[in-house]
């Protein structure tokens, strides 16, 4: 089932500056942490001046659509889909 | 023949695919990407999973459905493909300095004077979007001594292929496929080839110039002649466009001329934004409206040429009569394109005018459709981003 969400979440980042690599790797939804397995994209662009990150993440089943405002640096939790789709 | 130094890249399943990478839970299932969720809604793109059970891009939801009761449908996230857009033509640009974006997922690169093998810059070209685009996201590359050839080369192997007609081959490839196969051949074209006696590209190829122009009566026999010879004839370097259209189906139908405005206003935007790019007035516009019970249509042709979207906005608005019957499907053409001569208007008024809707529409342009808006629209159903198919530049 696929479910918009909209809401601010937690998220742990990391870089790596050998890789040259930014990458979520977990996030706190729900009182559940849920630990990144896998990026399936990143890609950003601007809404006016505003530059988002979005990352399309999968973690334990779950699929998990991630925007990062670098206005604020807030996270907010777009959408989460389970493997039924 | 020419050297085969045309290479055309077309990414498979666009839309679909592109979820698929993102989304890693959907790879293996049959995904469709939708204009809208409802069963009315058109598939705009299928991922190999569900082209395999015969569903296609143009056919609507409920008859995907019975065929595969779990079809997962999503609806276009426009950023993420023009992200991958512009990320696939950097990728290009790496490999030859002159791509052309054909569509949102095709792209046209010539090696013309560069020596490369292009089976081999093909394959780097894969690669290339496997490491930078994503695994999941693949492409079919025809390789051909003009556009056309190169076209049909891309489609012979789908997904994920790499093919190349030339010299040596061409005549066995044109033996194996129909005359619809073409790429601007149509059935109706084809028919009225086939009373002249060609049944296939082969007998296609084997006509005479002379033949071809009488069966067409124009000079596309004559273009149809040197396409299939591999000369290049459709490579025009972005030929000015003599027109440009916008169209949109409603998923909810508008009720009243007010409920309309919204979309007619940016459809007017999008066709005005495409016209500017090239740098032309617009002289002559045409509308249509429509649903089951009802069909409105109207065109106007200006003296003085309109500048951009609100111009085209503000003349046909006013034209467009009251009505009562649901329209689900709006159209907005524009046509007469003139070069613009910047000059500046006596009359105060349409000066002002101009001037302010220049300035909304670069204030539009940064912030996003819909930002500023005309007082008239401001009731009415507002359409989302959409991407249109064919030539994007």
């Amino acid at each position: 089932m696929r479910q918009k969400i909209n809401a601010l979440v937690s998220v742990m980042m990391d870089f790596n500056h050998r890789q040259n690599k930014v990458m979520p790797t977990q996030i706190q939804w729900n009182n559940r942490d849920f630990k990144i397995e896998k990026i399936g994209m990143h890609y950003q662009f601007y809404e006016g001046k505003k530059l988002f990150h979005i990352f399309s993440v999968t973690s334990g089943g779950m699929f998990f659509k991630l925007r990062l405002n670098t206005d604020n640096l807030f996270w907010n939790l777009e959408e989460v889909t389970d493997e039924l789709g | 023949m020419n050297l085969a130094k045309k290479m055309l890249v077309d990414i498979n399943s666009c839309f679909a695919t592109i979820e698929q990478q993102a989304n890693p839970l959907l790879r293996g299932k049959e995904v469709v990407v939708a204009a809208y969720e409802g069963q009315g809604g058109c598939v705009l793109a299928a991922s190999r999973e569900a082209k395999k059970l015969g569903i296609k891009t143009g056919w609507r939801l409920d008859d995907a459905k019975k065929i595969c009761p779990n079809l997962v449908v999503l609806t276009p996230d426009t950023e993420k493909y023009r992200f991958i857009n512009r990320k696939l033509r950097k990728i290009l640009l790496s490999f030859c300095p002159k791509v052309q974006t054909k569509s949102i997922d095709e792209f046209f690169l010539d090696f013309e004077g560069i020596n490369d093998n292009l089976i081999e810059v093909g394959l780097n070209i894969k690669k290339e979007i496997k490491k930078n685009l994503g695994e999941w996201i693949t492409v079919s590359i025809g390789i051909g001594p003009n556009l056309f050839l190169a076209k049909i080369a891309s489609n012979l192997k789908k997904p994920d292929g790499l093919v190349e007609i030339n010299e040596n081959n061409f005549l066995e490839i044109y033996k194996n496929l129909k005359l619809t196969d073409l790429h601007g051949i149509n059935k109706k074209t084809a028919y009225k080839l086939e009373l002249n006696g060609v049944n296939n590209p082969q007998d296609f190829y084997q006509k005479s110039r002379q033949e071809l122009r009488s069966i067409f009566r124009s000079i596309c026999g004559d273009y149809w002649y040197f396409r299939l010879r591999g000369i290049e004839v459709d490579d025009k370097e972005r030929l000015l466009k003599k027109s440009f259209s916008a169209i949109f189906s409603l998923k909810n139908p508008a009720k009243n001329k007010a409920d309309l405005a919204g979309i007619i206003f940016q459809l007017c935007l999008k066709v005005g934004k495409r016209c500017n790019k090239q740098k032309m007035g617009i002289r002559a516009v045409a509308w249509w409206a429509g649903g089951e019970n009802i069909s409105i249509s109207g065109k106007l042709h200006k003296k003085e040429e309109m500048i951009n979207g609100w111009e085209i906005f503000k003349e046909i608005y006013p034209e467009i009569p009251e009505f009562k019957d649901k329209i689900k499907k709006v159209v907005v053409i524009i046509y007469d394109l003139q070069k613009k001569v910047w000059q500046k208007n006596i009359f105060e008024e349409k000066e002002k005018f101009r001037q302010r809707s220049e300035i909304a529409e670069k204030i539009n342009n940064k912030y996003g459709m819909g930002t500023i808006f005309p007082g008239t629209v401001l009731a009415s159903k507002k359409i989302p981003d959409f991407i249109g198919f064919g030539n994007i530049e």
